[in-house]
Protein backbone atom coordinates (compact mmCIF):
# COMPACT_ATOMS: atom_id res chain seq x y z
CA UNK A 1 0.00 0.00 0.00
CA UNK A 2 1.77 3.31 -0.89
CA UNK A 3 1.25 6.34 1.65
CA UNK A 4 -1.88 8.17 0.11
CA UNK A 5 -4.02 4.97 0.37
CA UNK A 6 -2.66 4.23 4.01
CA UNK A 7 -3.81 7.91 4.74
CA UNK A 8 -7.45 7.64 3.03
CA UNK A 9 -7.70 4.73 5.54
CA UNK A 10 -6.18 6.11 8.89
CA UNK A 11 -8.40 8.78 8.22
CA UNK A 12 -11.62 7.20 7.56
CA UNK A 13 -11.08 5.19 10.25
CA UNK A 14 -10.25 8.41 13.06
CA UNK A 15 -13.52 9.84 11.71
CA UNK A 16 -15.45 6.47 12.37
CA UNK A 17 -14.76 6.56 15.63
CA UNK A 18 -15.53 10.26 15.98
CA UNK A 19 -18.29 9.39 15.05
CA UNK A 20 -19.11 6.76 17.19
CA UNK A 21 -17.87 9.03 20.35
CA UNK A 22 -20.28 12.46 19.01
CA UNK A 23 -23.42 10.38 17.38
CA UNK A 24 -24.72 10.85 14.12
CA UNK A 25 -27.27 13.43 15.04
CA UNK A 26 -23.71 15.49 15.36
CA UNK A 27 -22.31 13.85 12.04
CA UNK A 28 -24.87 14.84 10.35
CA UNK A 29 -24.46 18.30 10.89
CA UNK A 30 -20.84 17.74 9.59
CA UNK A 31 -22.36 16.25 6.72
CA UNK A 32 -23.94 18.80 5.54
CA UNK A 33 -21.55 21.21 6.08
CA UNK A 34 -19.17 19.53 4.12
CA UNK A 35 -21.89 19.34 0.97
CA UNK A 36 -22.06 22.56 1.57
CA UNK A 37 -18.62 23.66 1.63
CA UNK A 38 -17.73 21.15 -1.48
CA UNK A 39 -20.77 23.13 -3.34
CA UNK A 40 -19.41 26.25 -2.56
CA UNK A 41 -15.86 25.74 -3.41
CA UNK A 42 -17.10 23.38 -7.05
CA UNK A 43 -19.46 26.89 -7.56
CA UNK A 44 -16.79 29.73 -6.82
CA UNK A 45 -13.40 28.29 -5.84
CA UNK A 46 -11.73 29.40 -8.77
CA UNK A 47 -13.93 32.93 -8.80
CA UNK A 48 -12.22 33.40 -5.54
CA UNK A 49 -8.94 32.53 -6.47
CA UNK A 50 -8.98 34.72 -9.19
CA UNK A 51 -10.27 37.59 -7.05
CA UNK A 52 -7.56 36.82 -4.27
CA UNK A 53 -5.04 36.80 -7.50
CA UNK A 54 -6.16 40.53 -9.10
CA UNK A 55 -5.51 41.89 -5.54
CA UNK A 56 -2.59 40.49 -4.56
CA UNK A 57 -1.09 40.94 -8.55
CA UNK A 58 -1.73 44.61 -7.70
CA UNK A 59 1.16 44.19 -4.93
CA UNK A 60 3.29 41.91 -6.58
CA UNK A 61 3.08 43.27 -10.24
CA UNK A 62 2.04 39.52 -11.38
CA UNK A 63 -0.05 36.92 -11.20
CA UNK A 64 0.70 35.41 -7.86
CA UNK A 65 -1.30 32.27 -7.95
CA UNK A 66 -2.07 31.41 -11.25
CA UNK A 67 1.65 31.79 -12.88
CA UNK A 68 4.87 31.13 -11.47
CA UNK A 69 6.31 27.35 -10.41
CA UNK A 70 4.59 27.17 -7.67
CA UNK A 71 0.88 27.56 -8.84
CA UNK A 72 -0.61 24.18 -8.86
CA UNK A 73 0.57 23.89 -5.08
CA UNK A 74 -0.89 27.14 -4.25
CA UNK A 75 -4.23 26.14 -5.76
CA UNK A 76 -4.01 22.88 -3.79
CA UNK A 77 -3.19 23.93 -0.52
CA UNK A 78 -5.95 27.39 -0.95
CA UNK A 79 -9.27 24.36 -1.54
CA UNK A 80 -7.49 21.91 1.15
CA UNK A 81 -7.16 24.45 3.87
CA UNK A 82 -10.27 26.50 3.49
CA UNK A 83 -12.28 22.98 3.30
CA UNK A 84 -10.70 22.02 6.28
CA UNK A 85 -10.88 25.01 8.10
CA UNK A 86 -14.48 25.09 7.84
CA UNK A 87 -15.00 21.15 8.62
CA UNK A 88 -12.92 22.17 11.69
CA UNK A 89 -15.47 25.05 12.40
CA UNK A 90 -18.41 22.45 11.64
CA UNK A 91 -17.44 20.14 14.57
CA UNK A 92 -16.90 22.38 17.46
CA UNK A 93 -20.73 24.04 16.23
CA UNK A 94 -24.03 22.75 17.06
CA UNK A 95 -26.20 25.25 14.61
CA UNK A 96 -26.57 22.43 11.93
CA UNK A 97 -26.66 19.51 14.68
CA UNK A 98 -29.68 17.14 14.24
CA UNK A 99 -31.54 17.21 17.30
CA UNK A 100 -32.00 13.94 18.88
CA UNK A 101 -29.83 11.37 20.22
CA UNK A 102 -29.11 7.85 18.59
CA UNK A 103 -31.22 4.68 19.67
CA UNK A 104 -29.62 2.49 21.98
CA UNK A 105 -28.36 -0.56 21.29
CA UNK A 106 -26.33 -1.89 18.12
CA UNK A 107 -28.46 0.29 15.90
CA UNK A 108 -27.48 2.92 17.34
CA UNK A 109 -23.57 2.30 16.98
CA UNK A 110 -24.07 0.99 13.21
CA UNK A 111 -25.34 4.66 12.47
CA UNK A 112 -23.27 6.57 14.36
CA UNK A 113 -20.12 4.60 12.82
CA UNK A 114 -21.84 4.72 9.64
CA UNK A 115 -21.99 8.35 9.92
CA UNK A 116 -18.23 8.70 11.03
CA UNK A 117 -17.05 6.92 7.86
CA UNK A 118 -18.71 8.81 5.10
CA UNK A 119 -17.65 12.03 7.24
CA UNK A 120 -14.44 10.59 6.73
CA UNK A 121 -14.87 9.34 3.06
CA UNK A 122 -16.03 12.59 2.13
CA UNK A 123 -12.91 14.51 4.20
CA UNK A 124 -10.21 12.27 3.00
CA UNK A 125 -11.86 11.79 -0.25
CA UNK A 126 -12.08 15.93 -0.88
CA UNK A 127 -8.42 16.35 0.15
CA UNK A 128 -7.39 13.79 -2.33
CA UNK A 129 -9.40 15.40 -4.66
CA UNK A 130 -7.83 18.73 -4.92
CA UNK A 131 -4.46 17.29 -4.87
CA UNK A 132 -5.55 14.94 -8.23
CA UNK A 133 -6.77 17.67 -10.07
CA UNK A 134 -3.50 19.70 -9.72
CA UNK A 135 -1.43 16.53 -10.32
CA UNK A 136 0.25 15.67 -6.08
CA UNK A 137 1.50 19.28 -6.26
CA UNK A 138 2.95 18.05 -2.41
CA UNK A 139 5.36 15.86 -4.44
CA UNK A 140 7.62 19.14 -4.88
CA UNK A 141 7.64 19.51 -1.03
CA UNK A 142 8.80 15.28 -1.11
CA UNK A 143 5.75 14.50 0.78
CA UNK A 144 4.28 12.26 -2.06
CA UNK A 145 6.36 10.34 -4.66
CA UNK A 146 4.42 9.81 -7.82
CA UNK A 147 3.28 6.99 -9.28
CA UNK A 148 -0.04 5.98 -7.64
CA UNK A 149 0.00 2.28 -6.62
CA UNK A 150 -2.38 0.56 -9.25
CA UNK A 151 -4.31 -0.38 -6.32
CA UNK A 152 -4.89 3.33 -5.51
CA UNK A 153 -5.33 3.92 -9.67
CA UNK A 154 -7.93 1.46 -10.30
CA UNK A 155 -10.01 1.22 -7.37
CA UNK A 156 -9.71 4.22 -4.91
CA UNK A 157 -9.45 7.36 -7.49
CA UNK A 158 -12.59 6.66 -9.17
CA UNK A 159 -13.89 6.64 -5.81
CA UNK A 160 -13.25 9.99 -5.03
CA UNK A 161 -16.59 11.66 -3.96
CA UNK A 162 -16.14 15.07 -5.31
CA UNK A 163 -16.17 14.51 -9.19
CA UNK A 164 -19.24 12.06 -8.44
CA UNK A 165 -20.94 14.37 -6.08
CA UNK A 166 -21.06 17.36 -7.86
CA UNK A 167 -24.02 17.50 -10.43
CA UNK A 168 -25.80 16.53 -7.41
CA UNK A 169 -24.55 18.97 -4.91
CA UNK A 170 -27.51 21.62 -5.32
CA UNK A 171 -29.82 19.08 -4.20
CA UNK A 172 -28.14 17.01 -1.56
CA UNK A 173 -27.60 20.50 0.42
CA UNK A 174 -30.99 21.71 0.38
CA UNK A 175 -32.12 17.94 0.97
CA UNK A 176 -30.19 17.77 3.95
CA UNK A 177 -31.24 21.15 5.58
CA UNK A 178 -35.10 19.79 5.12
CA UNK A 179 -34.18 16.79 6.69
CA UNK A 180 -33.05 18.64 9.77
CA UNK A 181 -36.20 21.28 9.85
CA UNK A 182 -38.32 18.53 8.91
CA UNK A 183 -37.17 16.19 11.57
CA UNK B 1 -17.09 -9.83 -12.58
CA UNK B 2 -19.28 -10.29 -15.78
CA UNK B 3 -22.96 -8.98 -16.01
CA UNK B 4 -25.40 -10.73 -18.13
CA UNK B 5 -27.31 -7.35 -18.74
CA UNK B 6 -26.76 -4.46 -20.92
CA UNK B 7 -24.81 -1.50 -18.00
CA UNK B 8 -28.11 0.78 -19.18
CA UNK B 9 -31.29 -1.79 -18.19
CA UNK B 10 -28.95 -2.41 -14.77
CA UNK B 11 -29.10 0.49 -14.03
CA UNK B 12 -32.74 0.96 -14.89
CA UNK B 13 -33.32 -2.02 -12.65
CA UNK B 14 -31.03 -0.52 -9.88
CA UNK B 15 -33.40 2.78 -9.85
CA UNK B 16 -36.90 1.19 -10.64
CA UNK B 17 -36.04 -0.97 -7.73
CA UNK B 18 -35.41 1.94 -5.31
CA UNK B 19 -38.14 4.05 -6.26
CA UNK B 20 -40.91 1.10 -5.76
CA UNK B 21 -39.45 -0.26 -2.42
CA UNK B 22 -39.16 3.14 -0.83
CA UNK B 23 -42.85 4.42 -2.19
CA UNK B 24 -43.80 0.91 -1.10
CA UNK B 25 -42.46 1.39 2.20
CA UNK B 26 -43.74 4.79 2.90
CA UNK B 27 -47.67 3.76 1.55
CA UNK B 28 -47.06 0.73 4.23
CA UNK B 29 -46.10 2.92 7.24
CA UNK B 30 -48.74 5.85 6.27
CA UNK B 31 -51.36 3.95 4.17
CA UNK B 32 -53.33 4.85 1.60
CA UNK B 33 -54.18 8.47 2.03
CA UNK B 34 -50.60 9.20 1.60
CA UNK B 35 -50.14 7.58 -1.11
CA UNK B 36 -53.13 9.43 -2.83
CA UNK B 37 -51.90 12.83 -2.00
CA UNK B 38 -48.48 10.80 -4.24
CA UNK B 39 -50.79 10.07 -6.84
CA UNK B 40 -52.31 13.60 -7.22
CA UNK B 41 -48.94 14.90 -7.35
CA UNK B 42 -47.58 12.85 -9.78
CA UNK B 43 -50.60 13.52 -12.07
CA UNK B 44 -50.27 17.28 -11.66
CA UNK B 45 -46.87 17.62 -12.25
CA UNK B 46 -46.80 15.45 -15.72
CA UNK B 47 -49.56 17.54 -16.52
CA UNK B 48 -47.78 20.62 -15.94
CA UNK B 49 -44.21 18.84 -17.31
CA UNK B 50 -46.35 18.08 -20.23
CA UNK B 51 -48.74 20.90 -20.99
CA UNK B 52 -47.10 24.01 -19.57
CA UNK B 53 -43.18 23.47 -19.69
CA UNK B 54 -42.85 26.57 -22.53
CA UNK B 55 -45.22 29.00 -19.05
CA UNK B 56 -42.46 26.90 -16.63
CA UNK B 57 -39.13 27.68 -18.30
CA UNK B 58 -40.61 31.09 -19.34
CA UNK B 59 -41.46 31.78 -15.88
CA UNK B 60 -38.05 30.70 -14.12
CA UNK B 61 -36.12 32.93 -16.65
CA UNK B 62 -38.23 35.55 -16.04
CA UNK B 63 -37.33 35.21 -12.33
CA UNK B 64 -33.65 34.65 -13.11
CA UNK B 65 -33.79 37.97 -15.44
CA UNK B 66 -35.26 40.13 -12.31
CA UNK B 67 -32.76 39.07 -10.19
CA UNK B 68 -30.44 40.18 -12.59
CA UNK B 69 -31.66 43.18 -12.93
CA UNK B 70 -32.24 44.49 -9.15
CA UNK B 71 -28.83 43.27 -8.35
CA UNK B 72 -26.55 45.00 -11.67
CA UNK B 73 -28.85 48.15 -11.99
CA UNK B 74 -31.07 48.61 -9.02
CA UNK B 75 -34.22 49.19 -8.28
CA UNK B 76 -34.22 52.97 -9.50
CA UNK B 77 -36.62 54.74 -12.58
CA UNK B 78 -33.72 55.31 -14.77
CA UNK B 79 -32.20 51.93 -14.80
CA UNK B 80 -33.34 51.39 -18.88
CA UNK B 81 -29.92 52.43 -20.05
CA UNK B 82 -28.21 49.82 -17.44
CA UNK B 83 -30.59 47.29 -18.46
CA UNK B 84 -29.79 47.78 -22.39
CA UNK B 85 -25.91 48.10 -22.20
CA UNK B 86 -25.88 44.75 -20.16
CA UNK B 87 -28.32 42.93 -22.49
CA UNK B 88 -29.99 40.82 -19.51
CA UNK B 89 -32.73 40.48 -21.59
CA UNK B 90 -30.92 38.17 -23.21
CA UNK B 91 -29.92 35.99 -20.53
CA UNK B 92 -31.68 32.48 -19.39
CA UNK B 93 -30.86 30.24 -17.05
CA UNK B 94 -32.59 27.53 -19.03
CA UNK B 95 -32.21 27.45 -22.44
CA UNK B 96 -35.86 26.87 -24.32
CA UNK B 97 -33.85 25.64 -27.42
CA UNK B 98 -31.69 23.48 -25.99
CA UNK B 99 -33.49 19.96 -25.25
CA UNK B 100 -30.59 18.91 -22.88
CA UNK B 101 -31.39 21.27 -20.73
CA UNK B 102 -35.01 21.64 -21.24
CA UNK B 103 -35.22 18.35 -19.98
CA UNK B 104 -32.86 18.60 -17.14
CA UNK B 105 -34.62 21.24 -15.60
CA UNK B 106 -38.30 20.10 -16.04
CA UNK B 107 -37.12 16.77 -14.62
CA UNK B 108 -34.92 18.80 -11.67
CA UNK B 109 -38.37 20.38 -10.99
CA UNK B 110 -40.82 17.05 -11.44
CA UNK B 111 -38.13 15.35 -8.75
CA UNK B 112 -37.56 18.77 -5.93
CA UNK B 113 -41.50 18.69 -5.82
CA UNK B 114 -42.33 14.97 -5.71
CA UNK B 115 -39.09 14.56 -3.01
CA UNK B 116 -41.34 17.62 -1.22
CA UNK B 117 -44.30 15.83 -0.68
CA UNK B 118 -42.94 12.57 0.03
CA UNK B 119 -40.86 14.27 2.92
CA UNK B 120 -44.29 16.11 3.92
CA UNK B 121 -46.35 12.73 3.54
CA UNK B 122 -43.55 10.96 5.57
CA UNK B 123 -43.52 13.94 8.42
CA UNK B 124 -47.02 14.94 8.56
CA UNK B 125 -49.20 12.08 7.45
CA UNK B 126 -51.12 9.89 9.97
CA UNK B 127 -50.39 6.15 10.77
CA UNK B 128 -52.96 3.88 9.40
CA UNK B 129 -55.72 2.72 11.67
CA UNK B 130 -55.43 -1.33 10.69
CA UNK B 131 -53.24 -3.70 8.66
CA UNK B 132 -55.98 -3.38 5.77
CA UNK B 133 -55.08 0.11 5.06
CA UNK B 134 -51.36 -0.69 5.49
CA UNK B 135 -51.79 -3.46 2.77
CA UNK B 136 -53.50 -0.83 0.52
CA UNK B 137 -51.04 1.94 1.09
CA UNK B 138 -48.14 -0.30 0.30
CA UNK B 139 -49.99 -1.85 -3.00
CA UNK B 140 -50.81 2.07 -4.02
CA UNK B 141 -47.20 2.97 -2.89
CA UNK B 142 -46.05 0.05 -5.28
CA UNK B 143 -48.22 1.20 -8.19
CA UNK B 144 -47.18 5.21 -7.70
CA UNK B 145 -43.60 3.64 -7.89
CA UNK B 146 -44.26 1.62 -11.36
CA UNK B 147 -45.87 5.03 -12.29
CA UNK B 148 -43.14 7.36 -11.50
CA UNK B 149 -40.32 4.96 -12.93
CA UNK B 150 -42.38 4.36 -16.12
CA UNK B 151 -42.61 8.57 -16.21
CA UNK B 152 -39.11 9.43 -15.06
CA UNK B 153 -36.48 6.91 -15.70
CA UNK B 154 -36.56 6.95 -19.71
CA UNK B 155 -35.74 11.16 -18.85
CA UNK B 156 -33.15 10.13 -16.16
CA UNK B 157 -31.07 7.67 -17.63
CA UNK B 158 -29.87 8.30 -20.86
CA UNK B 159 -27.85 5.20 -23.09
CA UNK B 160 -25.67 7.62 -24.08
CA UNK B 161 -23.65 7.21 -21.42
CA UNK B 162 -23.00 3.71 -21.95
CA UNK B 163 -22.35 3.59 -25.50
CA UNK B 164 -22.30 -0.38 -27.00
CA UNK B 165 -21.14 -1.64 -29.86
CA UNK B 166 -24.33 -1.71 -32.50
CA UNK B 167 -25.68 -5.07 -33.42
CA UNK B 168 -23.47 -7.03 -31.02
CA UNK B 169 -26.13 -9.49 -28.96
CA UNK B 170 -25.31 -9.39 -25.02
CA UNK B 171 -27.43 -12.34 -24.72
CA UNK B 172 -25.85 -14.13 -27.15
CA UNK B 173 -22.02 -13.97 -25.53
CA UNK B 174 -23.37 -14.05 -21.97
CA UNK B 175 -23.37 -17.99 -22.17
CA UNK B 176 -19.99 -18.53 -23.74
CA UNK B 177 -17.91 -19.25 -21.48
CA UNK B 178 -14.61 -17.33 -21.24
CA UNK B 179 -16.05 -14.64 -23.16
CA UNK B 180 -16.05 -11.16 -21.30
CA UNK B 181 -19.36 -9.48 -21.98
CA UNK B 182 -18.27 -5.71 -23.73
CA UNK B 183 -17.86 -3.21 -21.20
CA UNK B 184 -19.25 -5.56 -18.75
CA UNK B 185 -18.77 -4.54 -14.89
CA UNK B 186 -16.38 -1.96 -15.20
CA UNK B 187 -18.85 0.04 -17.61
CA UNK B 188 -21.87 -0.51 -15.39
CA UNK B 189 -19.37 0.82 -11.90
CA UNK B 190 -18.59 3.62 -14.18
CA UNK B 191 -21.85 5.09 -14.99
CA UNK B 192 -23.72 3.88 -11.91
CA UNK B 193 -21.01 4.99 -9.15
CA UNK B 194 -22.22 8.53 -8.85
CA UNK B 195 -26.13 7.58 -8.84
CA UNK B 196 -25.10 4.86 -5.70
CA UNK B 197 -23.61 7.06 -4.07
CA UNK B 198 -26.20 9.19 -4.15
CA UNK B 199 -28.82 6.92 -3.10
CA UNK B 200 -26.20 5.63 0.02
CA UNK B 201 -26.41 9.49 1.05
CA UNK B 202 -30.28 9.98 0.65
CA UNK B 203 -31.11 6.55 2.00
CA UNK B 204 -28.79 6.61 5.02
CA UNK B 205 -29.84 9.93 6.16
CA UNK B 206 -33.10 9.12 6.24
CA UNK B 207 -33.20 6.18 7.65
CA UNK B 208 -30.58 8.02 10.33
CA UNK B 209 -33.65 10.48 10.87
CA UNK B 210 -36.27 7.58 11.26
CA UNK B 211 -34.42 5.95 13.77
CA UNK B 212 -33.48 9.24 15.87
CA UNK B 213 -34.82 9.52 19.50
CA UNK B 214 -36.19 12.94 20.26
CA UNK B 215 -34.52 15.03 22.63
CA UNK B 216 -35.81 15.01 25.96
CA UNK B 217 -38.01 17.83 27.36
CA UNK B 218 -37.30 19.44 30.35
CA UNK B 219 -40.29 19.38 32.90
Amino acid sequence: MGPLEVLWVVLMGVFAVVGVVRGYPRELGVTTTILAVLLMLTRSGEALLRGLDGYLSRLTQSSFIFAGPRSDLIQSLFYIVAFIFIVFISYHGETLAFPGSPPKGPLGILLNLTSGLLNGYLISGTMWHYLHIFNYPIQTLGLFQPPLTEFAQTYLVPLIPVPMLEPYLIFLVPFMIVMRVLR
Amino acid sequence: MESHFEPGITQYFAAFLVIVVILGIVGFKRGRGGQLVISLTIISLQALVRLEADMLISFVNLIYRSVLLVASCGMAEDSGPCVQASHIMRWTIVNPDDPGQTRLFLLATFMFALLLTLLLVIRFGKPPRSAVHRVLGAALGVANGFILSYLLLPLALQREQTPLPVGETVAGQAFAPGVELGPGFNAVFQTSRPFILLMVIVLFVILAVRFVQPPKVES
